[in-house]
């Protein structure tokens, strides 16, 4: 199984990718991105299964990598967890538009993430 | 098995017959052409030449024989047959008990479950795509929102009519969108949920009843994997939100308590003997007030001096944490209240005695506390030496009549004492207030210091109450975050002088004027002749508050008019106030000693 | 103006302090800014403008020692100068307080700008002028944090 984090911080895509690799996912299959072009680059270059995504990044935001991706043949049925500071309720809903299957508002804890992911896991 | 015997003899008998006859009938009729008379018919020819007979005989009896077997295996099969028919019977009886019992215990889980749905507590409800409720509401989902025409109905005409437009139309939105979504989880779709907790009123029985509601959406797919309906779940949390809210309401009140425990072991020691003493004697006075109740019809003043004694006590006990106390003198206060004016008959006065006995009770408890403290409270160190309260007395419930009169009481003291009615009541209004006592007058006499502390009690908790703001306000109103209250006190010949201030926002005339008239304290016509000056005078009258609500700090009418009465009344002085609208009071009363 | 506006930037602090560095902070007494007053010390600050049905700006500063115990924190190293990483941590910090912030305000559709981080030994922000900015001290273990908070319409709300 592989999974792309996608985070303009490199503190978020650290925290996401320890808690991925406790849940026992080896490293290798576990690749990141700090902005949408690099991240698209990855998923039209590999096959992956488990896409976390941030809203507020420069010059790509999540959000509209999320409505890029949706329209990716083979990834209609990905799972695309939002992982944002964004919690509002119209942003929640913008991102159910969007495509996004999961949410998660930072700041995030280990238990939470863990609880959350465990469904695509 | 006698047939495979029986063709074969009747066959070669036929057989035989037949030979004879069909050879006399050939026979016969060659005679009409040859002459036949010379041969003779031997009925045993048929032994001479027996092929025929024996021919016919044999194949009788394989006829016989094949048929027995065709019997038999016609039997067989028949009986074979029979066996599957029953075999099959036996089968569908078995499959048929068996759907039987599947089918009782089906039957049995539909009624285990319908009984679940129908007893739990949880309100359920199916929409489909039109928001129209359809078949499968339970029993909780009347009950949460009451006896209505559900089905065939909107949601929104029924169930959700008390919604604001606003809210109507988030909800729809949020619906349709659950309906038409095909990625979203349905924990992300919850979180999406604008009305996940929201407020329904409801009239039963003619009272209007105020519910918290909580709401959570599943989707119903059918076979083909598509969305069919929606599945809302509602909870009646309104109890559940009270419980926590008095949960936090009771944390908040532990810790208060718990920092006023942790003030009682700090240094303020004599403010605490002060109080034991002074509720000795506040308690004497009330017993003989009550007493002379009894005695006079004209009990409107006396009832006003009681209610004076016992606001401060409830007042004091306040400050100083101690709750049980306070709430009972405060229960006291409101029993007076309302009697007062009243003509006096044998229920008042019992009750009188009741609520007194009541306030004694809990005052011997306290001393009983207090007296387990005793250790604590003694003096050990030097420096007290200028509070004339017995310091090697140990037994501090001990009549206080002796402290009566001639002993002086420092001024110091009284600094303490109005810091922590200051903060406490800061602290209960969500007010911030600095208090500031300066003065170079060292002492007064303990009875005009008990007047003096008194006055002063009401007048800060009325400053913290009704004139000081929250702080967001003051910074809005460029003032700095904290009310600043200050008392200054200088002697000039034989006057003591008093000068009081607050930065608060000073009396408010017109609410002032607007409770008079309600009270019906004067006339609107009155009200419109007087000048500034006398309006806020209507204030310091007996049974007058601005405010909505009777709260722990003041408010119950009494505390000012306490302040008028221990001035003129008891001290023989008199005050004067400028009222700065916006910008705070300043009192200044004059005493002479 | 209410103290129900500010109390969503307060919680908002107190949560990432503690869910995120596992630290437990305190809020101090709200300040009215007075940048004529040289009261307060920081280094380090990450700004966030406001937009949606009101303007204006929130800000976390911290004095260097803070940010810099911090981001050692939560990355394991021994960080000392201000790096990419203390950039990055101030300005997440940042834009978790703003986006979480959102939920109490619903009703200002509030929207929110990605980060600016301000670099500097004893600096100081001033919001827009003719609206007051907020200020609430927050006490960490190696000195205070201050949030900032400067809204148009909610101040005078």
């Amino acid at each position: 199984m592989k999974a792309l984090v996608v985070d303009d911080s490199r503190i978020m895509r650290n925290i996401i990718i320890n808690i991925l690799k406790e849940k026992k996912m080896d490293g290798d299959d576990i690749l990141d991105a700090p902005e949408g072009k690099t991240a698209l680059e990855i998923l039209n270059k590999e096959s992956i299964d488990l896409l976390f995504v941030d809203w507020n990044m420069p010059k790509l935001n999540g959000l509209d990598l999320v409505k890029i991706v949706r329209k990716i043949e083979k990834y209609q049925d990905l799972p695309i967890i939002m992982v944002t500071s964004e919690a509002a309720r119209y942003n929640v809903m913008e991102a159910i538009k969007a495509g996004v299957t999961d949410y998660i508002v930072k700041p995030i804890t280990g238990v939470t993430i863990m609880e959350k992911i465990k469904a695509y896991m | 098995m006698k047939n495979r015997y029986i063709w074969p003899i009747f066959g070669v008998l036929v057989g035989w017959i037949l030979s004879y006859v069909s050879i006399a009938i050939v026979l016969k009729q060659l005679g009409e052409f040859v002459d036949t008379s010379g041969i003779v018919l031997n009925p045993l020819f048929v032994w001479e030449r027996p092929i025929g007979p024996i021919i016919l005989g044999l194949a009788s009896f394989l006829i016989g024989l094949s048929r027995d077997k065709l019997i038999v295996k016609q039997q067989d099969t028949e009986k074979k047959n029979i066996d599957l028919h029953k075999t099959m019977i036996e089968q569908a009886g078995r499959l048929s008990a068996e759907l039987n019992s599947v089918m009782a215990e089906l039957n049995g889980y539909t009624y285990q479950l319908d009984s679940i749905i129908e007893t739990i507590d949880e309100g359920l409800c199916l929409v489909n795509r039109d928001f129209v409720i359809e078949e499968g509401f339970n029993n909780s989902f009347i009950k949460i929102f009451g006896d209505k025409e559900y089905l065939g109905n909107s949601i929104f005409n029924t169930a959700f009519s008390i919604l604001n437009e606003n809210m109507k139309k988030e909800t729809m939105d949020f619906l349709e969108l659950c309906f038409t979504n095909k990625t979203a989880s349905p924990s992300m779709l919850n979180e999406a949920n604008p009305i996940k907790e929201f407020e329904f009123v409801q009239v039963i029985e003619g009272i209007v009843v105020q519910k918290i509601i909580s709401s959570s959406i599943n989707i119903i797919k059918n076979a083909n994997k598509e969305i069919e309906k929606i599945m809302f779940v509602f909870n009646d949390i309104t109890s559940a939100n009270e419980l926590k809210k008095e949960l936090e309401k009771r944390d908040k009140e532990y810790s208060k308590r718990y920092s006023i425990m942790v003030a009682l072991f700090g240094n303020d020691k004599n403010v605490i003997k002060r109080f034991i003493d002074g509720l000795e004697e506040d308690m004497e006075i009330l017993s003989k007030k009550i007493k002379e109740l009894k005695q006079n019809e004209n009990n409107s003043n006396i009832i006003s001096d009681i209610l004076g004694t016992v606001h401060s006590i409830k007042g004091e006990a306040f400050a100083l944490g101690f709750e049980k106390l306070s709430g009972i003198a405060g229960e006291v206060e409101t029993f007076f209240k309302k009697i007062k004016g009243e003509v006096l008959g044998l229920e008042s006065n019992l009750e009188i005695i009741g609520f007194y006995e009541k306030l004694n009770n809990e005052k011997k408890e306290f001393d009983k506390t207090i007296s387990a403290l005793e250790d604590f409270l003694a003096d050990d160190e030097v420096e007290d030496i200028n509070t004339d309260i017995s310091s090697s007395n140990l037994n501090l419930t001990d009549s206080v009549s002796k402290h009566l009169g001639y002993e002086n009481i420092s001024f110091d003291l009284l600094r303490k004492e109005l810091e922590i009615i200051n903060k406490s009541s800061a602290e209960e209004g969500g007010k911030q207030s600095v208090f500031t006592l300066n003065t170079s007058v060292k002492s007064i006499d303990s009875k005009k210091y008990k007047l003096i502390k008194e006055l002063f009690l009401h007048l800060l908790r009325n400053s913290i109450a009704h004139g000081i703001e929250l702080p967001l306000d003051r910074l809005e109103a460029n003032k700095d975050v904290n009310g600043q209250i200050t008392l200054d006190i200088l002697k000039v010949d034989n006057n003591l002088i008093f000068e009081y201030t607050d930065d608060g926002t000073g009396f408010d005339v017109e609410k002032i004027k607007q409770r008079a008239i309600e009270h019906d304290i004067a006339t609107e016509d009155e009200i419109s002749k007087m000048s500034n000056r006398d309006i806020i005078k209507i204030v310091f009258n007996d049974g007058f508050s601005t405010t909505e609500t009777v709260d722990m700090i003041s408010g119950a009418g009494v505390g000012m008019s306490v302040v008028k009465k221990n001035i003129y009344k008891e001290l023989k002085g008199k005050f004067t106030l400028t009222n700065r609208p916006g910008r705070g009071i300043k009192i200044r009363i004059t005493i002479p000693v | 103006m209410q103290v129900k506006y500010i109390q969503p930037f307060v919680n908002a602090t107190v949560k990432v302090f503690k869910d995120f560095l596992g630290v437990d902070i305190k809020a101090g007494q709200p300040f009215l800014f007075n940048h004529n007053e040289n009261k307060y010390s920081y280094d380090i600050s990450g700004i966030i403008g406001i937009g949606g049905h009101t303007l204006g700006i929130v800000v976390v500063s911290f004095p260097k020692l803070v940010a810099l115990d911090l981001a050692s924190k939560i990355t394991g190293e021994s960080i000392k100068i201000f790096d990419d990483t203390v950039v990055d941590l101030v300005g997440e910090i940042v834009n978790i307080i703003a986006g979480n912030a959102k939920k109490g305000l619903e009703e200002y559709k509030l929207v929110i700008s990605l980060p600016s981080i301000v670099k500097g030994v004893n600096h100081q922000i001033t919001g827009v002028s003719g609206v007051p900015m907020i200020g609430i001290p927050f006490s960490a273990t190696k000195g205070d944090i201050y949030l900032f908070v400067s809204l148009k319409d909610l101040i005078t709300a």
